[in-house]
Formats: structure tokens, C-alpha cells, sequence
């Protein structure tokens, strides 16, 4: 774990990239305990600039704009998370199983995943999103990870089909461990730092996706959502157009945009701090 | 060759893989090179053709050869004096073939880079090359590396590395990845070489039994410095540095006795972590406390006309 | 006494295409191999590239499953064998690779690989016992202190060092044939002796059997010089016996000529040493093997014989076998012909 740290720290980029999601992890689980949601809409008071009142100013129905990005913040961040967590326990259960089974069960499997590479994802995502009522993060996850979990459940498939060639599977083999030891302990370990990496990258993803589909007003179920927020600023508030309602269209892309460059930044840093080999001590 | 030192950058620290190596190769003799991993030969013998890779750099020294110094030419010019004048038969040389060309092209390329030699000439050339390698031009020019044997793609190294008529040939374990009976082949072919073509000879190689069979001069290096250096009579026969002595004693062969083999003792030098005085110091047999971790960097020493050695105590293995 | 470990009329194809629309290749890696492996004794198993040997050594381990012919463990095809009785052959042969790297997890520390088997078969019941454990096991194998490479990464070690950690895996377990696949070609040479004298000593102390597989006949005499050597070619065993008498007296003229050509390191013996002429420089492609004896295209003595029907292992004296047709015509080879 030390070691871990430390690559981290010497890695200037991976350093900024925690520090960026860090400060988005506190704001979405202390957020919304420390700062209050008031949700009396005041017009008068609609698309009022920064100010000590209102740091981010107030929206179109006269709400601080502050406000609604923290408590939104909670959303977005349990979404991409519960996406990160559904695909990669998909794509690792069907990755093993296709690369360590072989045979008939791989060449299913291999078929299976191949249709859903060939569809794109987010045609399906809106279809499903109209399809399946989404009423809250989990549920939303949950769609946003049924049809992206094909590429990386290849990508582990590859992986352990090139492992298993690999002279210590081999030794293993000899020494008569049990195969859930071979899975879990020998091969796993090499294929965490290429899982960790996918798991940001996940999540970055689930942020455009989840974005995505509500801009287009695909997934009503939040107002505080920072995609609900870019819907209501483009949609309502005429935003691209005039010019005081700007900073309710900006906070949520800037928050977005730096989610992402957080997870870009980290991420180049975990491969080093996870893979051993590459460590140069 | 004088002074060389080459240094290789890395995060944990500076390697020196040559340290102030000093060197003479005398016309039409076959000098081999031994060492085993971390001796620094081969970067010694890129740094002749100046082919150090990065993060490796050549700090200093000079190489002279008939009258100019290497590694001051400009680049222009190192580039066509290379390969017509010092070739180099590198290691695991069969994959160094160009996996989408005609073993004919890779002639033509190598001598238009050089000369202005026609076609027509380049493939007369190689095809007496090529046939001089017991090979059969017809057939070989016109194949693909990788519908040759190993043994075969060596030998069109050997060849292509003759096309420009070097007066130094320059070859680095050429016959690793061969078997046996191809490497005895090889062998002799160099030796029949060396006689018919006059060429000098530069062999470098961990194998001792190969220097027994083809070197005039041998040169033993340890931890990127050269520790002894004789003819090769000398070096098994009265070797005068201890780690010579120990890699004679240490290598089994097909007729001695077995239990007079010794192994060397302790592991092969860090070269992060170098000792101070001798670096053969650690394990060495002969080790005096006083002089050998000393800080000096022991120099060669001409114990004997032409017979050089770095160990301080070098009469004493004479007895 | 019966065998520990015995191979039977061996049979191994290997048949690979390029793409769906090109012709199966079969390779024939090991034709018709019989092989006895007694306990406590040491086996070197000699070939160039492409003979066969290192699948050979898969097939002993239970790694690779023979196209035809059975490998008998204690009397039992252990292709048949229940479930503990298979665990037991597994315990009882164990390999040791090539490439000390390649063979170690580089995502776990030595003590997490070492300890696995440990667990495994209940050898010990908890980490202070492993480690204690392996304490002694690295004693033995002279990597003192224990703790230097414990918990260190296969990557920060040197070659020398996780080839004896690769020796010590294979021991824990308290084996009794150990199959080593060239361990020393990738160590350097001043250390090579060591590591096969630490061989040699496992062999003595705890009556291990070792079948060492390598194409260098220096370091197979020196580790099997009271022991047995088996010289194939193109998948199938030309020439078995006491390695003293076969290499001070080889009769298969392939194993001649592997003898002419071998290096010594000495001057004096290596200049004098000519090679036995063969009619071909080149090894035949596997998958299209000479017919009748394998090696009649490349033989100074072939007869018609020879490329018609492929010569049995037949037995003479005591253990030594000869394949060959000609075997009274082949001259008696001298060293330094």
C-alpha cells in the first residue's frame, strides 16, 4: 500500500489526477451533508451572476446553482461508480470464463460478445433507458453497463489466454494447485493494475454516457444531476444563447471535463503503481 | 583503442558497462573477447561501429584505426567508412533480417548504401559470397528470411557482412541458437575465412571452448574492464588473473575431469554497486586485503611481453 | 526393481494449421519412445532443437497427454487415474524450467509462491511455519539469509539466484523425480557447476531421480556421469546407456558426429578435432520426416536399408541400446580423429 502511494506521488501527473478525483469524492459523500439543498425556486432572483450568496449564481428557477452541483455531485459519482462495478464484474466473470474454459463455451462466448461490439452502445443505452424505468443510481448503472461490458470482457479473454501459456501457470500446474488458486491467486494479481486502469476509464465514461442521455431528457429522475443541470441550462434556459445564464451552462461541463482529466491523470499513473516490474526499486 | 568509458544513464543511477578500456587489434589476427553477462563486450564492440543505444552514450576515449579517429569523423562520413571498412555480425544476427525482403535485396540495399556498385555486380558478388558459404545462390537470393533454416540465415549474415570486403569483421556470439553440429560448420567456415581473405577478426562470445578453437589473442573482461589479455595458449594454459583461471576451472567439457571443475564462487557484479578496488575482489581466491579493495582502479600490467593482466597478484599464480 | 516412471511406445503428433484454408500440418515430435526412469537415477536427456526432448519432458510431468502410449506412475497409467491417486503423481514429479523468469509470477513475492504448495498439501498450517519452512529449504539451497529474497519480486534477482529458487519450489514438496528442462543454459557460466552440483546433491541426499534435458553434452556428462543418457533425434531415441560408456564409445553415428563437433575448452585437443563428414548440413523439417531411418539423408554410412525401414532401439549389453541397421559397420569412433 506504502509502495502504491509513493509511486503515486512521484508521478506528477498521477499525483494531480488523485487529487482531482479526491476532491470530487469528498464533495460527493460530505457535500451534501454540510451544504443544504434549498429547492424554493425565487424568479426574481433567476440567472444572478457569482456571488458571496450564490457562488456559482442561481439557475432559472432562481436556485443556487452551488447548491444543486454538490448535491449533484453524489449522483454522478454513485452512477459511473455502480457502472464501474457492474461492468467489470461482468467482463471479468465472462472474460474468465471464455479464456480458462476454452472449447465450445469460449467460441459462444466470443460470438456473443463480438454482436455486441458491432452494436454501437449508446443507440442502445437510449433504447433501453426508454425501455427500463430508471429510478435511482443503482438502476441507472446497471443500464449503462449491459452493453459496455463486451470490449472488456475481450480484452481480459486475451489476456488469460496469453497468461495460461505463460512458464509459472505452467509450474503451477505441476505443482498440483487447485485451479481457483491458479485463477484467484497467480492470475488475477497480473491482470489488477490492467482492471484498475479500466475502472477509471469506466467510470469516466459513465459520466458522458449518464450526460449523455439526460441532455437528451432520456432519464428524468434527478434535478440535481449534472447532466439534468446541462438539460435544464440548454433546454430551459435558452443558455448557449444568453449570456447571464453561461455559469449554470458551465459548471456542470467544467466539473465534467475535470472528472475526466482526474481520471485520465490517475490512471497513468496506476499501471506503474500497481505492476511491480515496473517499478524501478 | 584508448581509454573508452560508456555510460549508461538509468533512474537508479549511472552504469559504467566500459570503464577506461584500452585496446589493441592487430591486423589479420582473430582476437576473441570473452565475458560473461554485465562484462560490457558487446557495448564495447558497438561502441567501435558507434551503434551505443540509448540511454547509453560513449564518455570518452578514442579508437584509431590506419591513421584517423573514429569517433570524431563526422556522422556522414562514419556512415559510409562502416560496413566497407568495419562490419559486424551481431547477435542473434538470423532475426536481424528484414522479415519482408528478398535476401537479395537486403545485398543490393547494403552496398548501394556504400558503394555504386550496379545490380548486376551487387548479385555477382553475393552469389560468390553466398556460394563461398556453401549456400546456393539461385535459391537463396531469391527466398524470404523465414523460409531459410537458422543455420542458413547465419551463414547469409556471414556473407552479407563480407560484401563490402571489411579488413575487420567483428562478430558477437554468432552462434548462439545454432546447434551444435551447425556451430562446429560455422566455425570452421571462420576459420576458413580468416586464412583465404586475411581479414582480422574480432570474436566475442561467453563460450570459452569457442576461443580455445578459433582465437590467436584472447582478452577477458569482467565488469566492464579488461582484466587479462594473452594469446590464447596463455590464457588456458597460465592464465595470470584469477577470474580467468576460475572460468578455465569452471567449465565442464567433454573429456576432463569432472571432479577437478570448481565453480567461481559468490554472483555476478552489480553494476550499480561496484567495488571500490578490484571488482573481482568479492570472489576471489587470491584476495589480499591490503592492496585489492584498495581504491585504485588496477591498470594493466604487461606481466609478461604481450601478456597482460590487472591482478596485483599475478606471480603468485604463476606457481 | 520396478521403475518409478515409465514410458511406453510413446507416441506424440502435434497438428496445427495455418488458417481454415491451408492443409493440417502434423508434426511428429515423438515417435515410438519407450523410456524407464529408476529411482535415484540421474537421466540426461540429449538432443539439438526440434528433437523432441523438451516435449518429451512435458509428457513425463503429465503436461502434455501422448498421442498414443502410456506413462506409467508405479504400475498405473496416470491418464487414468483417480483423482488422489493422480494428486500423488503430482506431487511426486516435478519440473524446473528454462527460463527462471518466465517461471516465477511477477506479480507475487517468492514467499507468495513458494507457500502456495506449502498450503496446498498441508505441509504447514500457518505463515510462521511456512516461513520457517522455507528458511531451512533456502538454507539447503545456499540463498542465505532467507529473508533477502523472501520478499522480493522475481524481477530484482538475478538469473543464478531464481534458478535455485525454481529448485527449491520443485524440492519443497518433497518430489521423486525432478524433470530440468536446459536450467543452466540461461545462467552464466561461471555459475552453472554450482547449481548442477546442488542437482547432484539432492540426488544423493533424498534419492531424487532426475531427468536433465539440454543439448549440451559437457554439463549432461558432468551431471550424469554415473547416471544414464538418452541421444534423440527427430523425436525418437537413437542411442541409451551409461553415460560414461556412451559417450567414451557412441555408435550412432549421429551421436559421432555430435561428438566431433562439440567445442572443447582447450586449445590443444579442440584444433586437432575434425569433423565427421555428414551428407547434409540442415535438420529435416519435423513435419515431413525422412522416411525409414530419420537421419539417413544426413549419414556418412546410409544404405538402401536405411531409408526404407526406421531402425528399432535394440537392446545389446546390459542397458545399451543402438538404433540403427548398420550397427556392425559403423567404425569405432576415436576422439581427436
Amino acid at each position: 500500500m506504502r509502495d502504491f502511494f509513493a509511486v503515486i506521488c512521484r508521478n506528477r501527473r498521477a499525483l494531480w489526477g488523485m487529487i482531482i478525483l479526491g476532491i470530487f469524492l469528498l464533495m460527493a459523500v460530505v457535500g451534501p451533508l454540510v451544504v443544504p439543498l434549498d429547492t424554493a425556486t425565487s424568479y426574481a432572483n433567476r440567472y444572478k451572476l457569482p456571488s458571496w450568496e450564490h457562488p456559482l449564481g442561481t439557475d432559472y428557477a432562481g436556485r443556487d446553482t452551488f447548491q444543486q452541483f454538490i448535491h449533484g455531485s453524489r449522483e454522478v459519482i454513485t452512477v459511473s461508480f455502480v457502472t464501474a462495478i457492474f461492468t467489470i464484474l461482468f467482463a471479468f466473470i465472462v472474460g474468465t470464463t471464455a479464456g480458462i474454459m476454452g472449447g465450445k463455451v469460449d467460441a459462444i462466448i466470443t460470438f456473443i460478445t463480438d454482436i455486441m461490439l458491432t452494436v454501437p452502445s449508446f443507440p442502445v443505452m437510449m433504447i433501453l433507458s426508454l425501455a427500463v424505468r430508471i429510478t435511482d443510481p443503482i438502476s441507472f448503472g446497471l443500464v449503462l453497463s449491459i452493453w459496455s461490458w463486451a470490449g472488456l470482457a475481450r480484452a481480459i479473454r486475451s489476456q488469460i489466454l496469453s497468461l495460461r501459456k505463460r512458464d509459472f501457470i505452467e509450474a503451477s500446474r505441476v505443482l498440483g494447485l487447485k485451479v481457483t488458486h491458479i485463477i484467484f491467486a497467480e492470475i488475477l494479481p497480473n491482470i489488477t493494475s490492467y482492471i484498475a486502469i479500466n475502472f477509471i476509464m469506466i467510470m469516466r465514461n459513465a459520466i458522458t454516457a449518464s450526460v449523455g442521455l439526460m441532455v437528451l431528457g432520456l432519464v428524468p429522475f434527478s434535478s440535481t444531476h449534472w447532466g439534468m443541470m446541462l438539460q435544464m441550462a440548454v433546454g430551459a434556459s435558452g443558455a448557449m444563447y444568453g449570456s447571464s445564464a453561461i455559469v449554470y451552462l458551465l459548471v456542470p461541463i467544467v466539473a465534467i471535463t475535470l472528472f475526466q482529466m482526474g481520471c485520465l491523470f490517475f490512471a497513468s499513473g496506476l499501471d506503474e503503481a500497481l505492476n511491480p516490474r515496473l517499478r524501478t526499486q | 583503442m584508448r581509454n573508452i568509458t560508456v555510460e549508461f544513464m538509468l533512474r537508479q543511477g549511472t552504469i559504467k558497462a566500459v570503464e577506461n578500456v584500452s585496446l589493441d587489434i592487430f591486423k589479420g589476427e582473430i582476437l576473441g573477447v570473452v565475458g560473461e553477462s554485465g562484462s560490457g563486450k558487446s557495448t564495447l564492440a558497438s561502441t567501435i561501429l558507434r551503434m551505443v543505444s540509448s540511454p547509453g552514450r560513449i564518455k570518452e576515449g578514442e579508437i584509431y584505426f590506419e591513421g584517423k579517429e573514429l569517433l570524431k569523423m563526422p556522422e556522414d562520413e562514419f556512415n559510409q567508412f562502416r560496413w566497407s571498412n568495419i562490419a559486424m555480425v551481431f547477435q542473434a544476427a538470423q532475426n536481424a533480417l528484414n522479415p519482408v525482403l528478398k535476401i537479395k535485396d537486403h545485398f543490393i540495399e547494403t552496398a548501394k548504401a556504400h558503394t555504386r556498385m550496379s545490380e548486376n555486380d551487387i548479385i555477382e558478388k553475393a552469389s560468390k559470397l553466398l556460394e563461398y558459404v556453401r549456400l546456393q545462390p539461385k535459391q537463396v537470393l531469391d527466398s524470404y528470411p523465414h523460409q531459410l533454416s537458422g543455420g542458413m540465415r547465419q551463414r547469409v549474415i556471414i556473407a552479407l557482412s563480407l560484401i563490402l570486403d571489411p579488413k575487420i569483421l567483428i562478430l558477437d556470439e554468432p552462434t548462439t541458437a545454432l546447434d551444435v553440429i551447425t556451430q562446429a560448420y560455422i566455425m570452421d567456415l571462420l576459420a576458413k575465412i580468416h586464412v583465404d581473405l586475411g581479414i582480422t577478426m574480432v570474436f566475442l562470445t561467453h563460450d570459452l571452448s569457442l576461443i580455445a578453437k578459433i582465437a590467436d589473442r584472447v582478452a577477458v573482461m569482467y565488469a566492464g574492464k579488461i582484466v587479462e589479455i594473452g594469446t590464447v595458449e596463455e590464457i588456458f594454459y597460465g592464465p595470470l588473473h584469477p577470474y580467468t583461471k576460475g572460468l578455465v576451472l569452471a567449465i565442464p567439457s567433454l573429456v576432463d575431469d569432472i571432479t577437478a571443475r570448481r565453480p567461481i564462487p559468490g554472483s555476478p557484479p552489480n553494476m550499480l554497486d561496484l567495488p571500490s578496488g578490484c571488482r573481482f575482489a568479492p570472489r576471489c581466491g587470491y584476495h589480499m586485503i591490503e592492496y585489492c579493495d584498495g581504491t585504485v582502479q588496477a591498470e594493466l600490467i604487461e606481466a609478461k611481453p604481450g601478456h597482460f593482466t590487472t591482478c596485483l597478484e599475478w606471480e603468485r599464480m604463476m606457481e | 526393481m520396478a521403475p518409478l516412471l515409465e514410458l511406453k511406445n510413446i507416441r506424440m503428433i502435434f497438428e496445427n494449421r495455418s488458417s481454415i484454408l491451408s492443409p493440417i500440418r502434423r508434426v511428429q515430435a515423438i515417435e515410438k519412445v519407450n523410456l524407464e526412469i529408476k529411482e535415484g537415477q540421474i537421466y540426461a536427456l540429449v538432443g539439438e532443437s526440434g528433437c523432441g526432448k523438451t516435449t518429451l519432458g512435458k509428457v513425463i510431468c503429465g503436461l502434455q497427454k501422448p498421442t498414443e502410449g502410456e506413462v506409467l506412475f508405479n504400475g498405473k497409467d496416470i491418464w487414468n487415474l483417480k483423482r488422489k491417486e493422480f494428486n500423488d503423481y503430482r506431487r511426486s514429479v516435478q519440473l524446473v524450467h528454462q527460463d527462471s523468469y518466465a517461471a516465477l509470477n511477477p506479480a507475487r513475492t517468492i514467499y507468495q509462491s513458494l507457500s502456495a504448495p506449502l498450503f496446498r498439501y498441508k505441509i504447514v498450517k500457518n505463515k510462521n511455519e511456512a516461513l520457517k519452512f522455507l528458511e531451512e529449504l533456502f538454507d539447503m539451497v545456499g540463498l542465505t539469509p532467507a529473508d533477502q529474497f523472501l520478499y522480493k519480486f522475481p524481477h530484482q534477482l538475478s538469473g543464478g539466484q531464481r534458478q535455485r529458487i525454481l529448485l527449491a519450489r520443485a524440492l519443497s514438496i518433497k518430489p521423486k523425480l525432478i524433470v530440468a528442462d536446459e536450467p543452466v543454459s540461461m545462467v552464466d557460466v561461471s555459475l552453472r557447476i554450482s547449481l548442477l552440483n546442488l542437482m547432484l546433491e539432492m540426488n544423493t541426499k533424498f534419492n531424487i531421480s532426475f531427468v536433465y534435458i539440454t543439448h549440451d553434452l559437457a554439463t549432461a556428462r558432468y551431471i550424469a556421469s554415473q547416471g544414464r543418457v538418452a541421444v534423440m533425434y527427430l523425436g525418437k531415441i537413437v542411442e541409451f546407456g551409461a553415460l560414461d560408456e556412451v559417450i567414451g564409445n557412441p555408435k550412432h553415428p549421429y551421436l559421432q558426429a555430435l561428438l566431433s563437433a562439440v567445442p572443447i575448452p582447450d586449445p590443444k585437443i579442440v584444433r586437432s578435432m575434425k569433423p565427421l563428414p555428414l551428407k547434409s548440413l540442415d535438420m529435416p523439417d519435423a513435419s515431413n520426416p525422412p522416411s525409414g531411418c530419420r537421419f539417413h539423408p544426413r549419414c556418412p554410412y546410409g544404405e538402401e536399408i536405411c531409408s526404407k525401414e526406421i531402425p528399432e532401439l535394440l537392446q545389446m549389453e546390459g542397458d545399451r541400446s543402438i538404433a540403427c541397421h548398420l550397427l556392425e559397420k559403423i567404425p569405432k569412433w576415436e576422439w581427436g580423429q
